[in-house]
């Protein structure tokens, strides 16, 4: 897509094989008409940093017992026109038993980067594990942070040329506490410099919003919450939806 | 060479114009509050209907610093900022220590705590939008009587809900909060839901802070149009407001010419001592000092950073609002009735516990009749009596300046005496 002529970037998130594999298939090969990233979350027993819609989501998806990898590769080649981020927790992805980075990392033909949102809040100590990986595997890497975290390292993480630096708006998913986001935003696009990109999700659910928020200077911007709300009314109106924050994009 | 004045620490320097918030400087980051993994509702969303939208967005901010409202600075002048830095000559020199001791004195403040420096601002930013009923618990009563002052001061009314050990023991403050048109209810009480189901249980309960931050809490809920939710301490924003009191010393100290090697706080929540320590973190990361030793020390029968967990767990004892990362003794935790009752919080802000965690901040718990006796000595040599709360750090200081008299060290040591002790009449009679 051409973007000179756009305030930025669109990405959904949604998780392996929501709300059921087929129409988590049928979700991804019509999302590439409007979406520039797909971020595709793992299912987990934890998913500590989300609110509590997506957390339904994420206790149905692990006690339905399905098989998120194999759903993965078989959405493989919907993903022709649009990238992929795959979104997990450090447990879920690097953990020792169940980790599937590695099989993740394998099965997504053009996966872009894996985003792990606790990997520098509670393991910090792994982040060069992570960056040793993500190289073996020849996919980019891909920082979430907060506004709760220290300049310095989020420099640091800019060092890295990541694919994009997603910072998180509000304290968890799908919430909408009065924070002034444009100024954090701001904080965030100065410390990381103009080099990488920087995306913003969580609470974002309205087209005006979406332009405001991409307007202040972020590049990428996830729907998670919303859009995960509308498709369980049905897939027409979740890309209704997405087609309303596509155009305002233009 | 005698002494010129008592107050070395001129208090002729600026107040701040602005607070200084340590998240941007911290070693790592600091862990988002979460919803419990079981919650079908978002406690997390639920701080909308609770706290004034200013201070969640100070909560949030990504800046390092934020600047003080005009009327709130104005008001700090007229309460008692800048408070001194005091040299305790007297008390150095009858542990005849080569070490100096300052104590910076918050106990001058109108409510005669530190707890006025957030409290103006919470009262203020509530009050700006449009809230008429400022709502709490406390402990001591120290919160809760500058909250009464400061919702005084914009003519809005005070709801406290005292711990009942304190609401019996610390007469003085409850009839002084009155005063100031507050209502004073002890916790736990039979006008909430949480409180009654304890009673029930339990009808002798001496109350803890967790059980009247869930009174609290629920007195909000149930008319949130109107009623605002103002914790004393735990938050990183009331952190941020407290800074106020670092900012004054490092001035202070520049104007002396001597610069601290320790500094001691109590902690409660953290608040005072954070207060205190987190400009001098500031200037350590800007590479203009060296980080001085941070000594946070809490009462031994309330050991949450000596022998807590550093975990999620709620900051109320029923657990209706977000987790947060921090040492705590578990929210369940029966705190023995102690009269330093401002220490009987169950758990420390997140980033203290995290500085904690990093091994920048040292903690020490100390028993309540050594803490007696800091306390009588204090108050013999230096005629000020320190509150409970604040007694703590005053036997660390003893402490660190026997242990320097022994090396032969002239060190500095700065205390923050967070507050007064005259109300509480308690204290010194067992
Ligand atoms: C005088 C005094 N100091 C200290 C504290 C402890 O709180 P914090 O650790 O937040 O300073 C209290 C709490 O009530 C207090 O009244």
């Amino acid at each position: 897509m051409d973007l000179g002529s756009r305030y930025g970037e669109l990405g959904i998130y949604i998780p392996i094989a929501y709300p059921n594999p087929e129409t988590f298939s049928r979700v991804i090969d019509e999302s590439s008409r409007y979406v520039d990233i797909l971020e595709l979350g793992v299912p987990s027993k934890k998913p500590i940093y989300d609110g509590p819609y997506i957390r339904r989501i994420h206790r149905s998806l692990v006690s339905s017992g399905v098989d998120y990898l194999s759903v993965a590769r078989s959405v493989n080649r919907s993903l022709d026109g649009v990238g992929a981020a795959v979104l997990g927790y450090y447990r879920d992805l690097l953990g020792d038993r169940y980790g599937s980075f590695d099989d993740l990392a394998s099965a997504i033909d053009n996966l872009r980067c894996i985003l792990i949102p606790d990997l520098l809040i509670e393991y910090t100590d792994h982040l060069e594990t992570y960056i040793d990986k993500s190289r073996t595997y020849g996919i980019e890497t891909c920082f979430f942070i907060s506004s709760k975290f220290p300049y310095r390292l989020v420099s640091r993480l800019a060092r890295y040329r990541p694919y994009f630096i997603y910072l998180g708006l509000q304290a968890s998913t799908g919430s909408d506490l009065p924070i002034h986001l444009v100024r954090n935003i701001g904080v965030a696009r100065k410390l990381i410099g103009e080099g990488v990109k920087l995306a913003i999700g969580f609470g974002i659910d309205s087209p005006e919003k979406l332009r405001k928020l991409l307007a202040s200077g972020a590049d990428i911007a996830f729907i998670g919450t919303e859009f995960l709300r509308r498709l369980s009314q049905g897939v027409d109106d979740a890309f209704g939806f997405i087609r309303s924050m596509h155009d305002a994009l233009r | 060479m005698a002494p010129r004045s008592r107050i070395d620490g001129n208090t002729d320097i600026e107040v701040p114009r602005y607070w200084y918030n340590i998240a941007p400087d911290l070693p790592r980051p600091l862990p988002p509050p979460i919803d419990p993994l079981d919650s079908d509702v978002s406690l997390i969303n639920r701080l909308r209907e609770l706290l004034p939208s200013e201070l969640i967005d100070q909560e949030f901010t990504f800046e390092r610093y934020i600047g003080i409202p005009r009327e709130v600075r104005e008001l700090y002048i007229e309460i008692g900022r800048p408070t001194p830095l005091v040299r305790a000559y007297r008390l150095e020199r009858r542990l005849g220590t080569p070490a100096r001791i300052y104590y910076k004195f918050e106990g001058v403040l109108a409510s005669g705590s530190h707890k006025l420096n957030t409290a103006i601002p919470q009262a203020y930013y509530s009050y700006r939008e449009g809230y008429s009923e400022l709502v709490t618990e406390t402990g001591a009563g120290q919160w809760g009587l500058a909250l009464s002052i400061a919702g005084n001061l914009f003519g809005v009314s005070s709801t406290v809900f005292m711990t009942r050990s304190s609401y019996i023991s610390k007469v003085k403050r409850v009839e002084l909060m009155r005063k100031y048109g507050a209502t004073v209810i002890p916790s736990p009480s039979n006008i909430t839901r949480v409180g009654k189901g304890i009673l029930d249980r339990e009808p002798d309960h001496p109350g803890s802070l967790g059980i009247a931050i869930s009174e609290a809490v629920e007195w909000v809920m149930d008319r949130s149009e109107s009623r605002r939710y103002l914790p004393g301490s735990v938050m990183e924003y009331v952190i941020l407001h407290q800074t106020v009191i670092g900012l004054e010393a490092i001035e202070q100290f520049r104007a002396l010419d001597d610069y601290p090697n320790k500094i001691i706080g109590c902690v409660g929540g953290g608040s005072n001592l954070s207060g205190l320590a987190y400009p001098f973190y500031r200037e350590y990361v800007e590479g203009r000092a060296k980080l001085p030793e941070i000594i946070a020390v809490e009462s031994s029968l309330i050991p949450k950073a000596s022998r807590g967990e550093y975990r999620y767990e709620h900051p109320d004892a029923y657990g209706a609002l977000p987790m947060i990362k921090m040492y705590t003794v578990g929210r369940h935790y029966k705190p023995p009735a102690i009269k330093a009752a401002g220490l009987r919080f169950h758990g420390l802000a997140s980033s203290l516990s995290l500085l904690i965690r990093e091994g920048l901040v040292r903690v020490r718990a100390y028993d309540p009749d050594s803490v007696r006796e800091a306390a009588e000595l204090f108050y013999q040599s230096e005629g000020v009596l320190p509150a409970p709360e604040s007694s703590h750090a005053v036997l660390a200081a003893i402490d660190e300046a026997l242990e320097a008299k022994r090396r032969g060290e002239g060190i500095t040591i700065l205390i923050n005496l967070s507050g007064h002790g005259l109300y509480d009449e308690d204290f010194f009679s067992g």
